[in-house]
């Protein structure tokens, strides 16, 4: 899902990942690349006649917008998400490594066809409001996502759910309509959060009342979301801070200046840019983990030229993505030649050469010896998009296309290139959640937003097995193969995978790296 | 004067239904979806259709329009579609902001133009004159979100003097001036060279008629002179700019709250656009245009009150 | 009397400077503003870069050059529309009877209540962004101030004796209105051009600025400033020059306005 957010800079925010995976070792959670006090800065650190100093017992942060709302099953804005993973939990999480852990539920155990699921549940678990969860409150959480009137976006994720029984008020079994691979890991997001039975939709928009570490204390849209502890929060000593003001600052050069004059402890989701100019300064901490976010320059395959596969392929081997990298996000991500993040346990590798003299033949060999003319869509909400198209637009003039950059509003890119499908050429990012099914099924034909016009029925084949499938080798095996169908059918440039970065203040610490689109709190701390 | 108010309260009416008409269509004709910018990229796209059922975006425009014609003379201006809070409530909590800010700007607007002005126009081309025409000419010609930008430079990230961006909330008054202090300067420094320059044109010339000139051989002493006479005389034009200023202020807000990341009126215009939040664009088209219009009305009757003969001719 | 000249000969002095800048903006290949060297970028003002150069390598005295083209064809093209459209308008309102004179102006204030920059904000975003939509929507702004102008002075001629006389000499309106009427209003309507040019030079910074008016990579004042803006840490100097162009622009322009209108006001008044 790519997480869009209502402000610029977001791409680079969205803070996600996908699976990580385990070989990866120590430093899964984060490579911490701290660094500090270096001769570039001049400016003392000597905070602030700006912002009276706050107490230690504040954390404040800054985001970059509004929450659109705190009802767990009304959004998918990525920074709403992010938000309101502290305020509610699942039935189970994940940790650092993206290994499934349990959080509502201690233990589980799926039936030998896989259509039965049953959890037991956590004792001694309140919700905010004081009231103790019971499977009663699992089963109206589940009823009321799954119902159409709710109009829940994600709902589709769990349509599988058929019905919930509730034996005792500590079990929970959930009845399939069919086994499905993905549901396990997608009853650990945010969007599978826990709520009370019997809460009036209605309120949840501005009241949440959750089982997790904060609650809401206060929303000024336009100026700030202020978090508490939950005094009935089930994990002992956690969280660590007890009150977390969120300020909105859309404006990223804003956010670093008040990072840099201490109105601010912390700053999650930096772009490479921002990260760049925060980069030795002094006070202040650096750290990056890579995200599951995945920028590609998206093709109309149902528009002539690019119905012609050489076409696609030329323009893959014609873009540097090394520049990209550097000139769009100074550093801050990896190239990649496929729909998958390199940190999925699925993730096969797939080349991506820059070979513009194979390119210049692919074009001829397709009757464009000369080159041709097309548009470029780039959506003006994210600057790292508007700067990649200008990097990807004069390597390809390089080959003889010609490509004319256009602007389009977030609104406006929502329905026409993405619902409508009227668009030549245009960047954007996608961000998997754990299972690789979420991403790569974006290309198979009936997907509803298939919007690259993809038609490729041994592809289409290939992820429906993957969704059945038990067997995780299989599914392995299954998924690569559907990696290489992409890397040579180029139905998309697959061009990088960013950085997630947060920045923070020198007596800030404890900040983890989930790889969900979420930011983690309750094991902050500040000295 | 009846007559004169109760034209121009007509005209002000009309300038209002034309103004929220023209928001209404423009929001109509540009492509992108409410329901599918609420719901996020990978909504279902029968959960879309659902939203948009229940917004009521499925009906014709121009009974949309009516219906909110209606509920907004009934004091109802409707839901956003971002916030889902109620319209009003959301433009009561941004427009202290804005007027705050607005006020701070004319304020500093105010304190440079008024002894620039005036020392200008007692001292025609003198030293302070020459002062007094470049601060005029150069500030109405500095783009207000330049000097912005440059401010927040100086003074909040190479000194941290003052906080560079965002609102601390209105339970800190001294941290709310501090917040506003650039920002208002910012804004403030082109209406001051206006200003300025108005003064010292009208000042100059009201010391140049023949009243002043019968109270100084009065033996009125010159420094009276000026402040008493010359300043009431010259008070309209200046005035009637300062009518004309509030829609400038307001407009230059858009972009200055846009740098300091503040969450004013202006701000929430642009979210309402590029969000398709119609009834949240609508109430601040609405908001936007009363105040300025309102204070062109206080102003006109100011004028009439300082100059009766203006009175008769309305 | 001497400020009149001097505002004329400095405000044309840097309209001068800035045509000339502009047209060796053109004379330059056109792949010079948009040529990116990515491993010199962000590098600070000194030999080959005179202004340095910004986040993909592209040389900022070439873009500032490039840009002065952009900000002078939106502003002429506004202005011309505003001319165009506003001069019949204003004409029509002063010359015609009572309820047409009524209609148009009423329409004329209900514009002018509403925000010049919010206007061609709402415009650019019906239309889109761009160099050509930005223009147009500068247009339309610029239409109720020439028109208010016409207006006036087309009301303020009509009552002076000599054009009474043409009247009663049976001259027809339409005779009475070209004859007469617009060469009178030729003079304020040159000065009102020329502050326009100004505002729109401002506004357009203003639109580029938001991302709303010209387009990458092609380069605006207004949108290098917003590209600036992400390096002022850093890079401060990014920001400082497209600020002094605008600044100077919009200064030449309304000096000249300025002395043109003293110079009016003599030649009237003398």
């Amino acid at each position: 899902m790519a997480g869009w957010r209502s402000f610029p800079a977001a791409v680079a925010l969205a803070s996600t990942a996908m699976l990580t995976l385990a070989a990866c070792g120590a430093t899964a959670g984060g490579t911490a690349a701290s660094a500090s006090g270096s001769s570039a800065a001049p400016a003392s650190a000597s905070a602030s006649a700006s912002a009276p100093a706050a107490s230690p017992q504040t954390l404040r942060m800054a985001i970059p917008g509004d929450p659109v709302g705190f009802d767990p099953y009304l959004t998918a804005d990525a920074n709403t998400v992010a938000l309101t993973w502290n305020l509610y939990d699942q039935l189970v999480t994940v940790d650092t490594k993206g290994n499934l852990q349990p959080d509502l539920a201690t233990a589980w155990t799926a039936s030998a066809d896989g259509k039965t699921l049953t959890f037991k549940l956590r004792s001694g678990v309140s919700f905010a409001d004081g009231h103790a969860l019971t499977s009663a409150d699992v089963k109206a959480s589940f009823q009321r996502m799954l119902d159409p009137a709710t109009k829940d976006p994600d709902a589709s994720d769990y349509k599988v759910i058929t019905s919930i029984d509730t034996p005792d008020p500590s079990t929970v079994v959930m009845n399939l309509s069919s086994y499905d691979a993905a549901l396990l890991s997608d009853l650990a997001l945010p969007f599978a959060a826990i709520e009370p039975a019997g809460v009036d939709p209605a309120t949840l928009k501005n009241k949440p009342d959750g089982t997790g570490p904060y609650m809401l204390k206060s929303w000024t849209p336009g100026q700030d979301v202020v978090l508490e502890a939950n005094p009935h929060y089930w994990q002992p000593g956690l969280p660590n801070i007890p009150t977390v003001d969120m300020k909105i600052v859309p404006d990223p050069a804003t956010q670093i200046a008040d990072l840099l004059a201490g109105s601010v402890d912390i700053l999650p989701g930096l772009s490479g840019q921002q990260a760049s100019q925060l980069k030795g300064q002094s006070g202040i901490q650096l750290e990056q983990a890579p995200s599951g976010n995945i920028q590609i320059m998206a093709i109309n395959n149902a528009r002539a030229p690019f119905t012609d596969v050489r076409v696609r392929q030329a323009l893959s081997l014609g873009v540097d993505r090394s520049a990209v990298v550097q000139g769009a996000w100074f550093g801050y991500a990896t190239p990649v030649g496929t729909f998958l993040p390199p940190n999925s346990p699925y993730y096969a590798e797939q080349p991506a050469p820059y070979d513009p003299a194979k390119a210049k033949q692919l074009l001829a060999q397709a009757g464009l010896p000369n080159g041709f003319s097309s548009t470029l869509d780039l959506p003006s909400l994210y600057p790292v998009h508007i700067q990649t198209g200008q990097v990807i637009a004069s390597q390809l003039a390089q080959i003889g296309v010609k490509l004319k950059l256009n602007q389009v509003e977030w609104a406006t890119w929502l329905s026409q290139d993405y619902g409508k499908r009227q668009y030549d050429l245009t960047i954007i990012s996608h961000t998997g959640r754990l299972d690789p099914d979420t991403l790569l099924v974006r290309f198979t034909s009936t997907y509803p937003y298939n919007y690259e016009n993809y038609k490729n029925t041994t592809y289409d084949g290939l992820i429906a097995q993957g969704r059945t499938s038990q067997d995780p080798a299989q599914r392995k095996q299954i998924y690569a193969q559907a990696q290489s169908i992409l890397a040579n059918d180029v139905p998309a440039v697959f061009l990088d995978v960013s950085d997630n970065v947060v920045a923070m203040r020198q007596n800030v610490s404890g900040w983890q790296w989930l790889p969900l689109a979420v930011d983690q709190l309750a094991q902050v701390k500040m000295q | 004067m009846a007559r004169f108010a109760a034209t121009r309260a007509l005209s002000a009416a009309l300038t209002l239904l034309v103004m929220t008409a023209v928001a209404f269509v423009v929001l109509q004709v540009l492509p992108g979806d409410p329901a599918i910018l609420v719901l996020g990229m990978d909504a279902d796209p029968t959960a879309v259709a659902h939203l948009r059922a229940t917004l009521g975006l499925n009906q014709p425009v121009l009974v949309r329009y009516g219906l909110w014609l209606w509920n907004a003379l009934h004091g109802n201006l409707g839901t956003s579609l971002q916030f889902g809070q109620p319209v009003a409530a959301l433009l009561l909590q941004r427009l202290p902001l804005t007027l705050l800010l607005t006020a701070m700007a004319a304020f500093i607007a105010l304190v440079i133009a008024l002894p620039l002005g005036m020392a200008a126009a007692v001292r025609r081309g003198g030293l302070v004159d020459l002062l007094g025409v470049a601060v005029a000419q150069v500030g109405a010609a500095v783009p207000s979100f330049w000097l912005a930008i440059i401010l927040l430079l100086a003074f909040a990230v190479r000194r941290h003097w003052l906080p560079a961006g965002g609102f601390p909330g209105w339970t800190q008054p001294g941290a709310v001036i501090s917040a506003l202090l650039l920002p208002a300067l910012a804004l403030g420094a082109a209406r001051a060279a206006i200003l300025t320059r108005l003064l010292r044109q009208s000042v100059s010339e009201a010391l140049r008629q023949d009243f002043v000139r019968t109270a100084r051989a009065k033996g009125v002493s010159p420094q009276r002179t000026l402040w008493r006479h010359a300043l009431r005389a010259a008070a309209i034009a200046p005035l009637t700019v300062f009518g004309l200023q509030v829609g400038e202020l307001l407009a230059g807000s858009i972009v200055v709250e846009n740098v300091f990341s503040l969450p004013g009126l202006g701000r929430l215009v642009l979210y309402a656009i590029s969000m398709r939040d119609l009834p949240t664009l609508e109430g601040c088209v609405l908001l936007i245009a009363t105040l300025v219009m309102t204070a062109n009305f206080a102003v006109d009757l100011l004028y009439a009150v300082i100059d009766p003969r203006i009175r008769s001719a309305g | 009397m001497k400020r009149a000249t001097v505002s004329l000969w400095a405000g044309g002095a840097i309209v001068a400077v800035i045509l000339f800048g502009a047209a060796y903006g053109l004379s330059l290949p056109s792949a010079a503003s948009i040529a990116m060297n990515i491993p010199h970028r962000l590098l600070p003002p000194g030999p080959g870069h005179p202004l340095g150069t910004d986040q993909f390598g592209r040389d900022q005295l070439t873009r500032l050059l490039v840009g002065a083209e952009a900000s002078l064809m939106v502003a002429m093209v506004a202005t011309a529309i505003g001319l165009l459209f506003g001069v019949p308008l204003g004409a029509v309102a002063g010359v015609g009877g009572r309820w047409r004179d009524e209609v148009l102006m009423r329409l004329a204030d209900g514009m002018y209540a509403f925000p010049a920059l919010l206007l061609a904000l709402m415009v650019v975003a019906v239309l889109g962004p761009g160099l050509f939509h930005t223009a147009l929507a500068l247009g339309i702004v610029s239409v109720p101030p020439f028109a208010r102008l016409t207006r006036a002075r087309v009301l303020e001629l009509k009552a002076l004796d000599y054009v009474e006389a043409a009247r009663a000499a049976g001259e027809s309106e339409s005779g009475v209105l070209w004859r007469h009427l617009l060469p009178g209003a030729l003079g304020p309507l040159l000065v009102q051009a020329s502050a326009n040019m100004g505002g729109a030079i401002l506004v357009e910074a203003a639109l580029s600025y938001l991302g709303l008016g010209v387009q990458p990579p092609l380069p605006s004042w207004g949108r290098m400033l917003n590209e600036a803006q992400a390096f002022f840490l850093t890079s401060p100097w990014l920001a400082l020059y497209p600020g002094i162009a605008i600044t100077a622009a919009v200064l030449g322009f309304n000096l000249l306005g300025d002395g043109l209108s003293d110079l009016l006001d003599r030649r009237v008044g003398g």
